[in-house]
């Protein structure tokens, strides 16, 4: 298998006077899997994310994405699709459900070129993935919380990277929905994708090919019959900061 | 300017308990508004006191900030004079409030008996003989005030009496010399109507009659420009103190409408050492020599390029009929059409208080400008940019909202240009008038520099449409979507600050910012795609435009006011359907 994400030795830190978040951590994600990524909260999940899609800057180490640095190489991150925990987007603005979907294909256009037919179909696909087909004309302050989450996740479908990121995406969505998704995240690592989840719950345990234990570092790192067991779990959350 | 007043009373506070020492025993102390005042009053006084003026050489009145070094002369003064016009009237104001009252005199109630016509028109100094009737009644004064001194006050008074009587005739021996049908008279104020009527000239017209700020309407600027016409006016003079104004753009354009020339400068209110005019007498003498160079010369026919075309008769297109109006309107539907294009994304993301923020912090620039001798739109600009990379930066750096960012730094760069102005002494532009350009007085260059940066930035928008939508909406998804933000961030506030300075620049401050934020933010209320809310605003501003343009045509009213006031009212129509808007179903789909 391919290493799609290599992280070597990577510190990352807020700001100069305070400690670090989490130190010379090194880990390595393989096209075709699904990854979960568990810890308390506060453990660093979210940095760790951020910092391999270029929102955070490390302190020391570095990232490499299909053999790229993404802090230089801007491209590579239009390969990876990136579902941030808290959304930062306008939701009152002029934009429906669609639109929003829409964004993803943006990276695959050129200046000049027109939304073709081809990129309708993809969007439109993707809302059908995530079961919105009915609200495609909706603005996004007219859609719920779980709406809106399963809005991200088809945006980042539309995208078609090769790598999904996905920080804590069912924590609004309802159980059928959330299946209905993994499903389609599982259909996508087996078409040789790599696919990233943090979640702290155990709920979806049985679609992940290996589980990473992170509180400020790598506490266990395996499939998850052998990691998800109460002395892990207690090592890695009974430490939580 | 409230400020101020809180000022002047912890100042009086502050001195009342010092004990000022009064000018009396040196002989009287005065201090007036315009320089000419002083001299007038110097020649009263002469050794047997001290005259001074508030308002120094070379600068414009609107310009002028108090300070306290000027508040402490006030209070100093057995008397301060001033006329009681315009912005001049303000500074009379704070005398009042700084003197309680006492001591204060406003030459248009003090020679109201003697001069009725002060009432409608001040400019009574350019006679020379009322100028007479001035010194009598303040060597009595003078006197009363100062009986030690009365009989030096009436002495000196009436030797300068004589000069000025001496002045009279010499005037009247140069006036005669220009032929009796070339003696007219147009320029931008009413100021010349004394002279006008003691040595025989006519005044045929002026851009205002009013002394304060003022809004020209389309139809007034054509009315002066058929007068022009009419009259066969050869030659438009411009007072040394609309030197930086839009009035003076307004007269220009009318020149250069009717191919025929500006004359600048004749001296009205201020003195001038780079022009060498440092006396009331100097003054009039310059006037003089100013109105005998350019009008003694053979009269030629005013054409200007007035097409009288029947098609001109159809209401729809009789706005056209003259260049200048042409060129305004061009400019209008440009300045338009870009500003509600590039707003909406301001609106988007919040930003629209940056129109606001640079129309303001933009005196700085003009001020800058005018003391570095640059052009003021390139001072605009600069200050624009300025503006828009601290913002840019702070509002990274810091993570405050950009509106505590940009309000943070429009007041700042305010009150730097309030420092600056007060500490020189003003300025002889009035910033409010530059910042207050009117699509009725466009100039050709300045209807170029608004289609150009309209095309460059329009297409610019145009062509990264997507990435400015993605990154006014979702900021962060279009950094992890590999657009470089930061760059874009940068940018799109530069395109802003050439907006709006293109905007301002051509037509004025108010109607910029309005320009900005009014079309989109009516959009933004009733549209529900980003294709639509951009195109709708971009309708809104042209069709408030063009409202505005033919009611300020036909309604004599500003175009500027008339094309916000169109935009607040289809705002408040959108804000009516939005209130009433239906909810969306389920069952909708694309
Ligand atoms: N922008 C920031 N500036 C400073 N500190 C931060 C910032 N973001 C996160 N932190 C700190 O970094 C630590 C890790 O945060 P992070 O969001 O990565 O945790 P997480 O594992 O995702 O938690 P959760 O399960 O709550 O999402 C926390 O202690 C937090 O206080
Ligand atoms: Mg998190």
């Amino acid at each position: 298998m391919d290493v799609y994400i290599r992280v070597s030795d990577l510190t990352v830190s807020y700001n100069k006077n305070g400690g670090p978040i989490f130190q010379d951590v090194s880990l390595e994600f393989y096209g075709g899997e699904i990854v979960l990524i568990m810890g308390p909260n506060g453990g660093g999940k979210t940095t760790l994310l951020k910092s391999m899609v270029g929102l955070v800057y490390p302190v020391r180490g570095h990232v490499e994405i299909l053999g790229r640095d993404p802090y230089r190489d801007l491209d590579v991150r239009k390969r990876v699709g990136y579902v941030p925990q808290i959304m930062d987007v306008n939701i009152y603005a002029p934009i429906t459900l669609w639109d929003l979907v829409s964004f993803g294909r943006y990276p695959h256009l050129k200046l000049l070129d027109r939304f073709s037919r081809e990129d309708e179909e993809i969007v439109f696909d993707a809302i059908k993935k995530v079961g919105l087909e009915k609200y495609m004309d909706y603005k996004l302050s007219e859609l719920s919380g779980g709406q809106l989450s399963r809005g991200f996740i088809a945006r980042a479908l539309a995208q078609n990277p090769d790598i999904y990121l996905l920080d804590e995406p069912f924590e609004s969505i309802d159980y059928v929905s959330e299946q209905v998704i993994l499903e389609v995240l599982k259909d996508e690592s087996s078409k040789g994708k790599l696919v990233v989840i943090t979640e702290h719950h155990l709920s979806e345990l049985e679609y992940m090919d290996r589980v990473i234990l992170f509180n400020r570092g790598v506490v266990a790192n395996g499939p998850p019959s052998e990691i998800v067991n109460d002395e892990m779990l207690r090592k890695a959350y009974g430490g939580a900061p | 300017m409230r400020s101020l007043y809180l000022y002047i009373i912890i100042f009086l506070l502050i001195v009342s308990t010092v004990n000022p020492v009064y000018a009396g025993d040196d002989g009287l102390y005065i201090v007036t508004t315009f320089p000419f005042l002083s001299d007038i009053a110097s020649n009263i006084l002469g050794d047997a006191g001290r005259a001074e003026s508030l308002i120094r050489f070379d600068r414009h009145v609107s310009t002028y900030e108090l300070t306290p070094q000027d508040s402490e002369k006030i209070w100093l003064s057995d008397l301060f004079i001033y006329v009681g016009y315009g912005s001049e009237e303000a500074i009379g104001q704070y005398a009042l409030a700084i003197k309680d009252g006492r001591g204060v005199i406003s030459l248009r109630e003090f020679l109201r008996d003697d001069i009725p016509t002060i009432v409608d028109n001040p400019y009574f100094w350019m006679d020379p003989m009322k100028t007479v009737i001035l010194v009598e009644r303040l060597a009595n004064l003078f006197g009363d005030l100062d009986p030690n001194n009365r009989e030096v006050y009436i002495r000196n008074a009436e030797e300068y009496i004589g000069e000025l009587r001496e002045l009279d005739r010499w005037i009247r021996d140069v006036v005669n010399e220009i032929p009796e049908e070339n003696r007219i008279l147009f320029s931008i104020r009413d100021s010349l109507r004394y002279y006008a009527e003691r040595y025989g000239f006519e005044v045929v017209g002026y851009i205002t009659g009013g002394a304060g700020v003022y809004e020209p309407s389309t139809t007034w600027v054509v009315q002066k420009f058929e007068d022009i016409v009419d009259r066969n006016v050869n030659v438009l003079f411009i007072e040394y103190m609309e030197k930086g104004t839009t009035l003076r753009e307004v007269i220009e354009t009318l020149a250069d409408e009717a191919g025929v020339e500006t004359v600048g400068f004749i001296f009205i209110e201020t003195l001038s050492y780079e022009e060498n005019v440092t006396s009331y007498i100097d003054m009039m003498r310059r006037n003089t020599l100013i109105l005998y160079e350019y009008l003694n010369k053979d009269i030629v026919d005013v054409g200007g390029d007035s097409p009288d075309s029947p098609i001109f008769d159809n209401p729809v297109l009789r706005p056209f009929k003259y260049g200048f109006l042409v060129r305004g309107f061009l400019t209008l539907m440009v300045v338009m059409a870009l500003t509600s294009l590039v707003g909406s994304f301001a609106v988007l993301r919040g930003w629209s208080i940056f129109s606001d923020a640079l129309g303001h912090g933009a005196i700085v620039g003009l001020l800058m400008a005018y003391l570095l001798g640059l052009d003021y739109y390139l001072g605009a600009l600069l200050i624009g940019l300025f503006i828009a990379f601290s913002v840019g930066t702070i509002e990274r750096v810091t993570r405050l909202r950009a509106d505590v960012v940009i309000a943070i730094t429009f007041t700042s760069m305010l009150a730097i240009a309030i420092i600056i102005i007060s500490n020189i002494g003003g300025v002889n532009i009035s910033l409010e008038d530059v910042l207050f350009a009117d699509v009725t007085a466009v100039s050709i260059e300045m209807m170029w520099r608004a289609v150009g940066s309209a095309l460059a930035i329009g297409s610019f928008v145009i062509l990264f449409r997507r990435q400015l939508l993605l990154y006014s909406v979702d900021p962060m998804g279009s950094i992890s979507l590999g657009i470089r933000s930061g760059v874009l961030h940068f940018l799109y506030l530069i395109l802003l600050a050439v907006t709006t300075v293109s905007a301002f620049m051509s037509i004025g401050a108010i109607p910029a910012i309005a320009a900005i934020i009014l079309p989109p933010a009516a959009s933004f209320l009733v549209s529900r795609r980003p294709k639509q809310f951009m195109v709708l605003s971009l309708v809104i501003g042209i069709v408030s435009g063009l409202t505005g343009f033919y009611a300020s045509y036909y309604l004599n009213v500003n175009a500027g006011a008339a094309t916000i006031m169109t935009s607040v009212f289809i705002f408040l129509v959108c804000v009516v359907i939005y209130i009433f808007r239906k909810p969306p179903t389920p069952e909708v789909s694309r």
